[in-house]
């Protein structure tokens, strides 16, 4: 008798610990495999591609006249339908818009739902969006703020200190002013407004050993390829990188540390790096750029070049200067700003 | 405006790492349970060796009745004073040809493959126990005392052991220290409780059955099976946090 | 006796500090990728200019599973011109032929290669297929697999890196919802792929290149030798041949692809069973070379080290079992070896991917899984057979070894019930 109580006992206890397990296994909750997107493919547009396919298949068969209509987007919405639209100061938009022509914001206007626009969009001063694409031109006034993302077939023109969300995309040229923060760009080109000199915080060497300015040195931790070299191999280094004034390096560069380009560098292949990068003023990169730290793009620096699609990536901040010019796609994992 | 958030793919998820908190949290899930295993298993040991003395039927007893102590970590561990008895050639033969015959029946049968595993696996030893008691009897190293001490010790080992490899196993996950705690005490509880209970049981096999069991027992009930308390807790545990970070996504870092 | 008892406590030590490493080695792997910086892949980086690639699609009687990838990759987001698929009809004796010629009259870019001679597998097949193909860059799936439509890109992309010889994406089971093994596979993919892989990524270890969902330089592993054929694990010795020589073998976590897990057991034991043979093959091979190449770092060798007698820690194990087996009779079991036994579970109970219990933990919760983690427990069943399975494959592995005998190939079977196009 206690044998048998001790036996019915023991396998109580040995299965106690499966229960839930023969649960799951018997009337699973939790079955399904992984989920993969099988139609993934990398966008940089993919947020205005998306939004103006939905608008499009949703809205414009219902476009009978101006006015509200309900429409199931992602979920019920209200959308406005107008031919122009002119909000004035301090106004909020809770509700889409379908502006079939131009659109125009003043000052400190909120818009908490996407905005679609077939023409020309404005957007003034100290504005905040959630989302906007346009077929036309963007511009966007100082301080603009961006929760999401904004894409436009045209142009876009962001002003002083705007932010401009998770992506700001255009088919044509994305100009960026001084102040404004990112996370995505996309533009053919990417260009940064011109203004004043300004110092930039740099990753420039500290304690490097240099024999003159003639000489290639393998220091413990900076390998420096005196000024005006020109290399047509393949550059790794294990340690960080100086590649001084006016080299010319035709194929690619990776380095495990830093990589500091200094003025009027060429590259002509990729660059790749495991810590940061500091480009100076006026080099010229036609190749991708892509940093697993910060990078720095001094004053008119030029990546890629016209008709390609070339990308600057870095996992933590990008920082622009002055009349920069990147050929293509932006992406900092961290966020970027414009000096 | 609310924020909205764009979340990245889970590829990228990681969590936030706090020192402070972590360590705070260690050692305050770890050493008290630990010391609770500790300053607790005379007293388990005791209780559990008297429940063996007080209902083992007398004609199963060979020797003695009493109960022993044995010094053990600074303290002492009980356990029965007991003489168990050897099986006879006949019953050797008997469970050495009953594992071949079990082997063979689950080999033609169709269960999972595991399983089978595990039962050839059980049989395994008992084919190596009842050819030992077969051609060796009188060199069987154990009496019921010195099995029963080395089982008893085994499993106060473990015990102090769970709470320092579920602990460290629970504490990267973004939940309560309560939580944690309770969930590392309910494994102790278990494993403490579990580890009696077979403690019990092998002592009542092996004077009603013989010492042929032992290895068996020791091999394949014994200190094997005591990690399921670590991993149905945790698996549980984690089941339960996982849905309510599936939830509120903000708790994720991204990248770095 | 006395030295009998000696050596086998020594053996059990040793194989205890053994178990003690492999577990600091994935309990800093789960740290890493839980709370580390995630070294990102290349996904990120857009450019025009992308290199030629050769898709290989090794195929032995693959009727049920050739279309659905057929059809897959012909509508794969990639420039034409710069694209060719070949499938590699290896040997097939069912309708693979039919169906590939059919792909191959309706699209150019599908260049089937049938093989009607010469030696079966997935090595000759590829090695055969490599003399063909003329594009930068080749990228293997196997038959079963399932690409997205942008994966080409994402994989092909890495090679911009001019140190990267080889790289591996992400695997996933379709089958998962199938039964309890699936289930216990997609678990342990998981954690293989989420949390071990990445990590190895994160510390600039030695990720592995598995063989399909994975793409290499044509020319560079051409100059280096190609595959060994008689090595099973052709993966494997492509990641060790990158290493010892230089190159870099990274992983694209971002870059997911379906696959069929076996949904039988018995196909599952054949699995591991030649993964471990391969795998000790390759440790056979490289273990030197990984030793002595100067092209490594200290902290590679390590990893590579650990990562190539992995499967022969079953093995050991399965020994050290017998070695306390034995201490019991011989009256010498003190608490010490006792311990070993709960010690080589907790740390060592499943042996698919060597993860521990927390490491396929973490990995589920990085992947937003929630009642399935209380399948866990369900894995300590499969301890033994799979110590069992990967054992016989690391004896396979001495004999070939010692014996130089011939290896013959062995595929995976395929579970799908008819080939569909993928919605």
């Amino acid at each position: 008798m206690i044998f048998l109580l001790l036996l019915v006992i023991f396998i109580f206890l040995l299965l106690l610990p499966f229960i839930s397990s023969i649960r799951e296994l018997v009337s699973p909750r939790d079955s399904a495999s992984l989920r993969i997107d099988m139609e993934y493919c990398k966008d940089p547009r993919y947020f205005g591609t998306s939004f103006r396919d939905i608008v499009r298949k949703a809205v414009e068969p219902k476009i009978k006249n101006e006015g509200e209509i309900s429409v199931k987007l992602s979920k019920d919405e209200i959308v406005e339908i107008a031919a122009e639209k002119s909000i004035p100061p301090g106004e909020t938009i809770d509700h889409v818009l379908y502006i079939k022509d131009r659109f125009k914001s003043h000052q400190h206007g909120t818009f908490t739902k996407e905005i679609y626009v077939a023409g020309n969009a404005n957007v003034g001063e100290e504005n905040e969006l959630r989302a906007l694409a346009a077929d036309g031109r963007i511009t966007l006034d100082r301080k603009t703020k961006v929760t999401r993302w904004i894409d436009s077939e045209g142009n876009i023109i962001a002003g002083e200190d705007c932010d401009l969300g998770w992506s700001a995309s255009c088919g044509g040229k994305l100009t960026i002013s001084s102040g404004c923060q990112f996370r995505r760009l996309y533009g053919l080109p990417v260009a940064t407004r011109e203004r004043s000199p300004k110092d930039t915080p740099s990753f420039h060497p500290k304690g490097i050993e240099e024999i003159g300015d003639t000489a290639l040195v393998i220091g413990e931790e900076w390998f420096i390829l005196p000024p005006s070299t020109t290399f047509d191999k393949v550059v790794i280094s294990k340690q960080n990188l100086l590649i001084k004034k006016k080299c010319v390096l035709k194929s690619d560069v990776k380095t495990y540390g830093n990589l500091v380009l200094e003025e009027g560098v060429k590259v002509a292949g990729n660059i790749f790096t495991e810590g940061n990068i500091d480009i100076k003023k006026s080099s010229r990169v036609f190749g991708n750029v892509f940093s697993q730290g910060a990078l720095h793009i001094g004053d008119h620096v030029k990546i890629g070049r016209e008709g390609m699609v070339k990308s600057v990536v870095s996992r933590k901040d990008i920082l622009l200067c002055s009349g920069v010019l990147i050929f293509g796609y932006v992406s900092s994992g961290s966020g970027g700003k414009v000096q | 405006m609310k924020k909205n958030q764009i979340y990245y793919h889970r590829s990228h998820r990681k969590l936030t790492f706090f020192w402070k908190r972590f360590t705070v949290e260690f050692l305050l899930l770890v050493p008290p349970s630990c010391l609770f295993v500790f300053f607790l298993f005379p007293v388990l040991t005791y209780k559990a060796t008297s429940f063996i003395i007080r209902f083992i039927p007398p004609e199963n007893a060979v020797s003695t009745l009493g109960i022993t102590a044995k010094p053990f970590l600074f303290s002492e561990v009980y356990g029965p004073d007991l003489i168990g008895k050897y099986p006879s050639p006949l019953f050797s033969l008997f469970v050495f040809l009953a594992a071949i015959l079990i082997v063979f029946i689950v080999s033609k049968m169709k269960i999972p493959k595991p399983i089978a595993m595990w039962v050839y696996f059980i049989c395994l030893v008992h084919l190596v126990s009842s050819l030992f008691f077969i051609f060796l009897p009188s060199r069987f190293p154990y009496n019921l005392q010195q099995f029963s001490e080395l089982f008893i010790k085994t499993e106060i080992i473990i015990w102090i052991f769970i709470p320092v490899v579920l602990g460290v196993s629970l504490l990267p996950l973004p939940s309560s220290i309560i939580s944690k705690f309770i969930a590392v005490i309910l494994a102790l509880i278990y494993a403490i409780v579990f580890g009696l209970v077979r403690y019990v049981l092998f002592v009542y096999i092996l004077l009603k059955f013989s010492y042929i069991f032992t290895a068996p027992l020791f091999f394949c009930f014994g200190p094997f099976i005591d990690f399921i308390s670590i991993v149905g807790v945790y698996a549980f545990y984690l089941s339960l946090i996982s849905r309510k970070i599936n939830q509120d996504l903000r708790i994720w870092s991204w990248s770095y | 006796m006395e030295l009998v008892v000696l050596i086998l406590k020594i053996y059990l030590s040793l194989t205890a500090v053994i178990m003690i490493v492999y577990f600091i080695r994935h309990l800093l792997f789960t740290l890493n990728r839980l709370f580390g910086e995630q070294r990102y892949y290349y996904q990120d980086i857009l450019d025009s200019e992308l290199p030629t690639v050769s898709v290989l699609v090794p195929m032995h009687n693959e009727e049920k599973v050739a279309a659905d990838i057929l059809d897959l990759l012909i509508s794969a987001e990639y420039p034409q011109d710069k694209l060719e698929i070949i499938p590699i009809n290896d040997h097939s004796t069912d309708n693979t032929k039919k169906i590939v010629n059919k792909y191959a009259r309706q699209h150019p870019i599908i260049k089937p290669l049938h093989r009607t001679r010469g030696k079966r597998g997935k090595p000759a097949g590829l090695n055969e297929a490599l003399k063909i193909v003329t594009s930068e860059i080749v990228i293997v799936f196997d038959a079963d697999y399932l690409p997205p439509k942008g994966i080409l890109r994402d994989m092909a992309v890495a090679f911009k890196d001019p140190e990267v010889g080889a790289m591996m994406g992400r695997v996933v089971p379709i089958n998962t919802p199938k039964n309890l093994l699936t289930r216990l596979l997609d678990l342990e993919r998981s954690s293989g792929y989420q949390v071990d892989q990445q990590a190895r990524y994160n510390m600039k270890l030695i990720p592995q290149y598995g063989g399909t969902v994975g793409g290499f330089r044509r020319e560079t592993f051409i100059s280096l030798g190609g595959f060994d054929e008689d090595v099973l694990s052709e993966d494997t010795e492509l990641t060790y041949k990158f290493f010892v020589n230089g190159w870099k073998v990274i992983y694209a976590s971002r870059v997911e692809c379906y696959e069929e897990v076996p949904e039988e057991w018995k196909s599952r034991a054949g699995q591991i069973k030649r993964w471990a043979r391969g795998h000790s093959q390759v440790m056979f091979k490289y273990l030197w070379p990984v030793l002595k190449s100067p092209r490594i770092s200290i902290w590679e060798k390590i990893d590579g080290t650990l990562l190539l007698c992995i499967y022969a820690v079953p093995f050991l194990i399965s020994i050290g079992i017998a070695a306390s087996l034995a201490l019991f009779f011989i009256g010498e079991m003190q608490i010490v070896e006792s311990i070993f036994l709960f010690f080589l579970v907790v740390v060592y109970h499943t042996f698919g991917n060597f993860a521990p219990f927390n490491q396929i933990g973490m990995a589920a919760l990085l992947d937003g899984m929630t009642y399935r983690t209380r399948l866990i427990p369900f894995i300590f069943f499969v301890f033994l057979y799979n110590l069992w399975n990967a054992s016989l494959g690391f004896i396979n592995a001495l004999v070939d070894f010692v014996s130089r005998r011939e290896v013959s190939w062995q595929k995976t079977d395929r579970f799908r019930r008819k080939s569909k196009g993928m919605k």
